[in-house]
């Protein structure tokens, strides 16, 4: 089922929690809301699912107005971040409980309610009570209850959240898997842009209340669409540059970092103030002096830190800029050491450059 | 791009409040405590500032001033709860500290000692030890005949002595509780550097425990300053504001309602200053400890042991002396109001053909109250913890009210609103239980907020998203969880509505005469035997309603 966004608006007291939200989410997409917390989520997840009332705008569910719908006729499942699984029932009645209410004769209730069971791997659990089990447990539960209605849509609220690093890796996994099994549309809030990236079809970064922009997990990182979404997303190195000049024939113009000169080509005609991003693993480090670089900068390691399967770096260079730098480990490669001069290779082609003030691309980096 | 007036959308609010069910709650709320609260209090209040012809006066509150009769009583008042209070706070706070902190023998046993003793209702306590110290009582005569000079316990001592006994489990619960969650890695602390333990007492554990035991003081002082019973029984001619509250009311015919409620009004005065005081105190002494270390009960001796549990035992023991000596009493033999030897029934099957209607009176003003409360209180609580407002707010500090107005102000004010047209309830068993309802319904609201507040909403949104319209999932997931922490809760207000006396004293008719008044009118009338067994189904009654609120709530920390 499809659901759109018609400029909606939440206020609270003076406030915009959400404003003015105008997407679609297709049939069958696992939607991601992501943003850093208090940004909105929630609220647009709540106006979904009729817990708020927008104070401005229309909500559709395929081409029906839901506005004043209210919440338990909309047909959701949702799963809570806090799992909100009635402790005062059996693993089966939790499951079952929204099938009563849609008064479904006793023998389907139990058929679906053990395949549904089944898909989250807890049959052996039906009679249990869930207030002793494990928060992955509860999750699990959480889903299948919301699941077993065959909701037109599923409302995720952070549902990983509470879970430890490594059963977040596999519930997510197991999450996606059951999502596309059963193309049921869904839409999964949560500020872990790396659990966004890792599930959705597609992605909504949003940011004090705008989504700021909608992508896919691949054009989100590579081609932010202005400085927020670059620096919520991974981590970026931001460079103050000038464009000095353009010219409008070839599109190509100068670009000034520092007391270097770069060439670049811009999608329009600009020239002031820019901000040039660049992800901290497309940088390159060389401890030799190469010549053959277009565009590099000298520096000195100020930090060096082993992560294990990388190595992590703060380099400033000679125009004073702190660059964070990440590489990956091998034998061939020596770590470098903190103060130890270098030359940095900042990889332009892979950088996006911004407008000065961050709101606009003027060139996307190549992929 | 093309810029659209988006609709406007939003219900009609009023006050902050959508039109549904729960405004209706919240409406019935208001309009109830509006009606049975408020309007019998602004009546009472401006009675006081009109003279017995009805012209406007400040003369009643002059009158006041000016009699030592009257203004004793306040003087009075203030002495005994004073004394009862710190009193009650020199045993409870000792025997919190050393059966929190020491090793000693049997805490179960004491822990159900002391509520024991708190559950009774004061003036049976008052009642028993003039069975035991009164002018003619066993232990009185006892001590004639080994030749201590011993009068009687009639007087302000005796009342002060019963109240401390009777009130010092507050404070002892109060603390006791306070001193297992406090942090104990601050002691540690200060032990790490160089306090000796006594000043370590004093600067670090008192502290810590002051917001708790001020508050466990201030029950102290209220309950003393507001029971009638205990005074009524021991003072003989030792007046206190409640007794003479009900002496001007009951002189009525004679005509003194101005003065009843000129006293009364005084009364809230001072119960309002004493919460105020007590507010004040606490807010400036409140220290958020974590409680990340739970205290360790220190091992003792073998001899230590037994003289520390020998000691924490004495003042239990003592407090629970009086019920003990009710239920004796009870089934002694007796011949008119004299007692004999042996034992037996009499004093029961009098009741039976007596005062049985006393009993069912009881009972069915009871638990219609607590039908009204416990319905009420969960309504009630869902509008003040779900649909938090400004208005609500306000109907909080409105349940509160009761709270802090002793019982027997409280049956003037209703009478001085209901005793004349166009509604006339004076006299009916309707006002009675209108009034339980007012007094303890603020218990099962707190208890209920308190249960609400840790319940996660989103079980509720579940529900509701799953399908199940909001009020069905109220029933269905919200009161099904609530339940038994409110029924423990609810069991509380039902032994305090079950042995409840200040107000029935004021509100009963001939006919609608409960089991403590009932009590009192026999012991008033002395006839020792009848009233024993009353306190005794009294008290049977309040022990087994314990029993059952103790295992509700084990049974909601396991839900929980
Ligand atoms: N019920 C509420 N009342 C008032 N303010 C709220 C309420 N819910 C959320 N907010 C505010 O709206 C903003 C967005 O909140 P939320 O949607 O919960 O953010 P997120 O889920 O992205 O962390 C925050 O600033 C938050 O403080
Ligand atoms: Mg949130």
């Amino acid at each position: 089922m499809k659901v759109r966004f018609d400029q909606i608006t939440k206020y609270f007291g003076q406030a915009a929690a959400v404003s003015g939200a105008e997407f679609t989410i297709d049939d069958g997409e696992f939607f991601t809301l992501l943003g850093p917390s208090g940004c909105g989520k929630t609220t647009l997840l709540r106006i979904i699912a009729g817990f708020y009332q927008q104070d401005q705008g229309d909500l559709y569910f395929g081409s029906k107005l839901m506005n004043i719908v209210p919440t338990h006729q909309r047909n959701i499942g949702m799963v809570f971040q806090n799992y909100a699984i009635f402790p005062h029932m059996s693993v089966f009645d939790n499951v079952a409980y929204g099938l009563k209410a849609r008064n479904i004769n006793k023998t389907q209730i139990a058929k679906r309610v053990m395949e549904a069971l089944e898909m989250v791997e807890l049959q052996h659990l039906r009679d249990r009570s869930p207030s002793d089990m494990s928060g992955g447990q509860q999750q699990r539960i959480a889903l299948a209850r919301a699941v077993v209605i065959e909701p037109e849509l599923l409302l995720m609220d952070e549902p990983l959240s509470n879970l430890d690093a490594k059963l977040r890796i596999k519930m997510r996994a197991d999450i996606r898997a059951l999502q596309k099994k059963l193309n049921i549309t869904t839409i999964y809030v949560t500020h872990d842009q790396e659990e966004a990236l890792a599930v959705s079809d597609r992605i909504a970064v949003m940011s004090r209340g705008v989504i700021q922009q909608i992508g896919s997990p691949r054009d989100i990182y590579l081609k932010p669409a202005n400085q927020t979404v670059a620096s919520f997303i991974g981590t970026s190195n931001l460079l103050e540059g000038i464009v000095k000049e353009h010219d409008p024939s070839t599109g190509l113009a100068v670009v000034q970092l520092g007391n270097q000169l770069l060439h670049m080509k811009l999608v329009r005609a600009y020239v002031g103030k820019a901000l040039l991003s660049i992800r901290p693993e497309r940088i390159r480090l060389f401890d030799n002096m190469r010549s053959d670089l277009a565009h590099k900068l000298i520096g000195i390691v100020r930090q060096s830190t082993f992560l294990g399967g990388k190595m992590h770096y703060v380099v400033e260079s000679e125009q004073g800029h702190l660059l964070e730098v990440e590489q990956q480990m091998s034998v061939l490669i020596e770590p470098f050491e903190e103060n130890q001069r270098l030359v940095v290779d900042l990889q332009l082609e892979h950088a996006v450059l911004f407008d000065g003030k961050g709101e606009e691309v003027l060139n996307f980096a190549a992929p | 791009m093309l810029h659209r007036k988006a609709t406007r959308l939003g219900r009609r609010n009023w006050f902050g409040l959508k039109w549904d069910v729960w405004s209706v709650v919240t409406l019935a709320a208001f309009a109830f405590l509006t009606f049975f609260v408020v309007y019998p209090l602004v009546s009472l209040l401006l009675n006081s500032f009109y003279d017995q012809t009805g012209k406007l006066t400040l003369g009643n509150y002059w009158e006041f001033l000016r009699l030592k009769y009257y203004y004793s009583a306040l003087f009075n008042s203030f002495k005994i709860s004073i004394l009862a209070t710190l009193f009650a706070v020199l045993i409870g706070l000792p025997l919190a500290y050393l059966s929190t902190r020491y090793q000693i023998r049997g805490k179960g046993a004491l822990n159900i000692l002391v509520i024991l003793s708190l559950m009774s209702p004061p003036f049976i306590g008052a009642y028993s030890w003039i069975l035991l110290l009164g002018n003619n009582g066993v232990i009185t005569r006892l001590l004639h005949s080994i030749g201590i000079p011993f009068t009687s316990i009639y007087g302000w001592q005796g009342i002060v002595f019963v109240f401390a006994l009777q009130f010092y489990p507050h404070i002892y619960l109060y603390v006791s509780g306070a001193l297992r969650t406090a942090d104990s890695s601050l002691e540690e602390a200060a032990e790490s550097l160089g306090m000796p333990a006594w000043r370590r007492l004093l600067t670090v554990t008192l502290p810590l425990v002051l917001p708790t035991l001020s508050a466990g003081t201030l029950l102290v002082f209220m309950e003393s300053f507001a029971d009638f019973g205990t005074p009524m029984l021991l003072g003989q001619g030792y007046k206190v504001m409640p007794v003479l509250a009900y002496e001007q009311f009951i002189n009525e015919m004679g005509g003194n309602m101005s003065m009843a409620s000129t006293v009364s009004a005084l009364m809230i005065v001072c119960s309002t200053l004493a919460l105020f005081v007590q507010r004040f105190v606490s807010s400036r002494k409140n220290y958020a400890t974590s409680g990340m270390r739970i205290a360790k009960v220190k091992p003792l001796s073998r001899k230590k042991s037994w003289l520390f549990t020998i000691i924490a035992f004495v003042p239990a023991s003592i407090s629970i002396l009086p019920q003990a000596t009710v239920i004796y009493t009870s089934f002694l033999e007796r011949k008119g109001p004299v007692f004999h030897r042996g034992f037996s029934l009499d004093s029961y099957i009098q009741i039976g053909y007596k005062v049985q209607k006393a009993i069912t009176n009881t009972f069915s003003f009871s638990l219609m109250a607590m039908g009204i409360i416990i319905v009420m209180g969960v309504l009630i609580s869902y509008v003040l913890v779900r649909r938090a407002s400004r208005l609500t707010a306000f109907l909080d500090g409105l349940i509160m009210i009761p709270y802090i107005i002793p019982g027997t102000v409280l049956g003037i004010s209703l009478i001085i609103a209901f005793n004349k047209p166009p509604i006339i309830l004076t006299g009916t068993w309707i006002i009675i239980v209108i009034a339980y309802v007012a007094r303890k319904i603020s218990y099962t609201v707190r208890s209920s907020v308190g249960i609400l507040q840790q319940l996660d909403r989103s079980v509720e949104e579940a529900s509701i998203s799953l399908g199940v319209p909001p009020m069905k999932t109220f029933f269905k997931t919200t009161v099904r969880l609530m339940i038994p922490g409110v029924m423990s809760g609810a069991i509380i207000s039902w032994v305090a509505v079950i042995n409840e006396l200040s107000t029935s004293i004021v509100l009963y008719h001939g006919a609608t005469a409960t089991i403590s008044v009932s009590i009192y009118s026999e012991v008033f009338s002395s006839n020792y035997g009848t009233g024993a067994a009353l306190a005794t189904i009294l008290s049977v009654c309040t022990i087994i309603s314990l029993i059952i609120a103790n295992c509700l709530s084990r049974d909601s920390r396991t839900i929980a």
